[in-house]
């Protein structure tokens, strides 16, 4: 078993990064917000952490409160003008925010870099810690399931019109889901950063993006499995067909393609509507579907 | 709480979709609101709930204006509607539909509901069993746990009510409830509607089945092409020479 996690530990590491940056994507999708945002919101919060890390010695623990805290403050902030639009125009929206953020990272050469990025990262985060924070986002993302701003966030997905006529608030519910987003993606992007001794602009970009939703909408937008299980099998599909890893981009379009045309709902959500059992009347093959009021 | 509108006009564009219609309806009764179709009733339920905003007059229920508010606020206020065509989250259980209409009434914080304070499981456990009991009330226990979009229209429209219900309305509008019902089912959905009409909720029926509307309302008004025709009493409303034109011609 220790050998198996000694030579896979690069793997599992990515895997649990992927994890935490499809919950960030997530959150937003769940909350019926087209966002795709999420690519922007990562590099904030690696960058946050890498020159928090680099340039003022700052120890994990701060770092990664501070690039927390700020993609949450960010994704607030782009919440605020995103509440006036809705669907294809909220993805258009977020999509330039990324192109200017990473813009922004490739043009701010004396904090960013540049091109070439930021090097020579302390890495001060390694397999238990990223463990640790997929394993509390995910504790956070259950116990959502339980509470009403979960309920308000299924509601609004599915019919922005019912979920306002029974009470909901649309703008602040999905301010809310943007700001949960932005906190879990600058904590990620932060563990990026502090995990792989480098970053640049290039990391963050349409690949990023196309890879964060591809995951969410693979796995499922409703069940929290969905991430789990999307970020799965778009890290291990490369690595188990090899000759495909260069072309990763491309695979996932393709498989983004085929799950919208033959599983809309994603891999776990159908199997979700699969496990719901048949009413006891069907079951009892009773013929009668006259209810008594 | 009485729902007062007075001279409410709607233009879509160069139609003029409702116009000038005004009346109330009272707490503890059935209004019912007929009319051909495109008669503007279905818009006329969307500018009480906010969904529409009003091109003029103005909407107040219970001494408070809701004319320019938002389907939120004037849910909040215990307006609660449902839709004519149905309109349920698909893929949650019927129990969550339910559940749902309580919504505006959760009392727990988000951080009580996210660490499970024993105060946050005693309100979703009371949800549950007053979802449940809403079930039960329109015989739709044995499917509970069945996704929504499984059922049959008539179920998925008794989801609907039951939500509705779970909402404790004050006023409930009902767009065409018993719309490809039978007649035994739209009876039993009628006691119903009487008994929440007893109960103190001011209930506004928008329906085409006239022998369930003449024998459950007390008051009736009539839309024409987006005017109020006729007002008043189920009987003398609906020998009206005017509506008799309006539902048959000339």
């Amino acid at each position: 078993m220790m050998s198996f996690l000694a030579a896979y530990h690069p793997l599992i590491d990515l895997l649990l990064l992927n994890c935490g940056c499809a919950f960030g994507q997530y959150i937003v999708l769940r909350a019926g917000a087209f966002s795709i945002a999420n690519a922007g919101l990562t590099s904030i919060g690696a960058y946050t952490a890498a020159i928090l890390a680099t340039r003022y010695g700052i120890g994990l623990g701060g770092t990664l409160l501070c690039s927390t805290a700020v993609g949450l403050v960010v994704a607030i902030l782009l919440s605020l003008p995103l509440a006036r639009l809705r669907g294809v125009y909220q993805a258009i929206a977020t999509l330039a925010f990324v192109q200017i953020v990473l813009t922004l990272a490739l043009y701010a050469e004396g904090l960013t870099g540049g091109a070439l990025g930021l090097n020579a990262i302390p890495k001060l985060v390694g397999t238990p810690t990223l463990l640790i924070c997929v394993l509390a986002v995910f504790y956070l993302m259950a116990a959502l399931d339980r509470t009403r701003l979960g309920q308000a966030f299924d509601a609004i997905r599915q019919d922005e019109i019912v979920a306002a006529t029974l009470g909901v608030q649309i703008a602040s519910t999905q301010v809310v889901a943007f700001a949960l987003s932005g906190a879990i993606s600058g904590l990620f992007g932060g563990l990026i950063a502090l995990h792989t001794y480098s970053i640049d602009p290039n990391q963050f970009g349409f690949p990023m993006l196309v890879s964060l939703l591809a995951m969410v909408v693979l796995g499922g937008r409703r069940s929290i499995y969905g991430p789990i299980v999307g970020a799965t099998i778009l890290t291990l599909l490369p690595e188990i067909a090899r000759p495909l890893s260069d072309n990763r981009t491309l695979v996932h379009g393709i498989m983004l393609i085929l799950i919208i045309v033959f599983l809309p709902r994603g891999v776990v959500d159908s199997l979700r509507g699969l496990s719901f059992r048949k009413p006891r009347r069907l079951q009892q093959g009773v013929a009668s579907d006259v209810p008594s009021a | 709480m009485s729902l007062r509108l007075e001279n409410v006009s709607k233009q879509f564009g160069g139609l003029r979709a409702v116009s000038n219609v005004t009346f109330c309806a009272e707490p503890g009764r059935i209004t019912g609101l007929i009319g051909p179709n495109g008669a503007g009733k279905t818009t006329l339920v969307n500018l009480i709930t906010g969904i529409l905003s009003l091109t003029e007059g103005s909407i107040g229920f219970g001494g408070e204006d809701l004319t320019t508010m938002s389907p939120t606020d004037v849910a909040r206020r215990g307006v609660v509607r449902t839709f004519q065509n149905v309109r349920l989250l698909l893929d949650e259980s019927v129990v969550a539909n339910v559940a749902l209409g309580f919504y505006r009434h959760g009392r727990s914080s988000l951080l009580a509901d996210i660490v499970g304070l024993p105060s946050a499981r005693a309100e979703i456990r009371k949800v549950h069993e007053q979802a449940h009991g809403l079930l039960h009330r329109f015989g739709l226990e044995p499917y509970a746990d069945t996704l929504v979009r499984n059922l049959s229209y008539g179920h998925q429209r008794r989801v609907e009510m039951a939500r509705a219900l779970a909402a404790k309305p004050s006023l409930l509008l009902l767009d065409e409830p018993v719309a490809g019902m039978n007649d035994v089912e739209a009876n039993e959905l009628g006691t119903i509607f009487s008994s929440l009409a007893a109960s103190g909720i001011a209930v506004l029926l928008v329906e085409h089945n006239m022998r369930l509307v003449s024998s459950i309302c007390e008051d009736l008004v009539v839309l024409d092409t987006g005017r109020m025709i006729a007002s008043g009493k189920p009987d003398a409303v609906l020998s009206d020479p005017a509506v008799v034109q309006a539902y048959l011609g000339a």
